[in-house]
């Protein structure tokens, strides 16, 4: 897919785990865990809000586009 | 989901009532030989219902009776005349497709039971239901045409006459068939939306 995650870089540089923006977040980590990597279909609005808002970062930093 | 998991629990309940019954009734026509070209493969559940009439004590015995049905009925009028089995020849194919269905709509609402509902075995159960019924209207057409064929070969009758009939029986199960058959593909639908949904975050 030519949308990339960087959902492990932005977690690297926040140095914080992935249970712990779960948890922050408001999902599991399991779903966190497919979101990061790259087996999701879709995002909600909502989710990707929440994640912004704790890593404070914005949709770019996370999703992006690669040809 | 509770809802559907305990009207699942009844249906099943109720086919293993109409399978058993079905059977019964068709094994107790076997044995007894008795046949009646009418309406259906229905049997006199009651075969031997006993009535005791006041003072005289007489007994009357209902003895059970096959009646086949739709376009096969000519056929196995002819058959009876001929003096072959038709409940036999007939009624045996129509039990195993009726077997079928049983079967598969009996393990469909099993998986429904389970709270399983858009699952890939949900749909092939409907699709085997939907192709069944398919199968059906084909063998319907065919055997009467093979089972003539092969009296005529053998030699045990050259006055049956080939029977080629398509009634409304056969076409309620195309129709019923083939809508069971879009549903399996609508469900497949069903099925990738749920998966889309399950993988969004």
């Amino acid at each position: 897919m030519a949308i990339i995650i960087e959902l492990d870089v932005m977690l690297a540089k926040r140095k914080m785990k992935l249970n712990d923006l779960a948890q922050a977040v408001g999902i599991t980590a399991q779903n966190l865990s497919v979101l990061k990597n790259g087996h999701a279909k879709a995002i909600r609005f909502s989710t990707l809000e929440a994640i912004c808002s704790h890593l404070q970062c914005t949709p770019g930093d996370i999703l992006i586009y690669q040809k | 989901m509770n809802k559907i998991s305990k009207i699942s629990k009844l249906i099943r309940l109720l086919i293993i009532f109409i399978a058993v019954v079905h059977i019964a009734a068709f094994s107790i026509s076997l044995y007894n030989g008795q046949t009646a070209t009418n309406q259906e493969l229905s049997l006199i559940a009651n075969e031997e219902s006993l009535s005791h009439s006041g003072n005289n004590n007489s007994v009357t015995t209902y003895k059970a009776r096959a009646e086949i049905t739709g376009s096969w009925q000519e056929f196995a009028q002819a058959l009876e005349n001929e003096n072959f089995n038709s409940i036999a020849i007939l009624a045996s194919v129509d039990i195993l497709f009726y077997g079928l269905i049983y079967f598969f709509v009996f393990r469909l609402f099993g998986l429904f039971q389970q709270e399983q509902i858009f699952t890939q075995r949900n749909i092939s159960c409907i699709k085997y239901i939907g192709a069944s019924l398919l199968v059906w209207v084909v063998v319907s057409l065919i055997y009467p045409v093979f089972v003539t064929m092969i009296i005529r070969f053998s030699g045990a009758s050259d006055s049956l006459a080939l029977y080629l009939s398509i009634g409304s029986t056969e076409l309620v199960h195309l129709l019923c068939g083939l809508i069971i058959y879009t549903f399996a593909w609508v469900m497949n639908e069903a099925l990738s939306t749920k998966q889309e949904q399950d993988l969004t975050i």
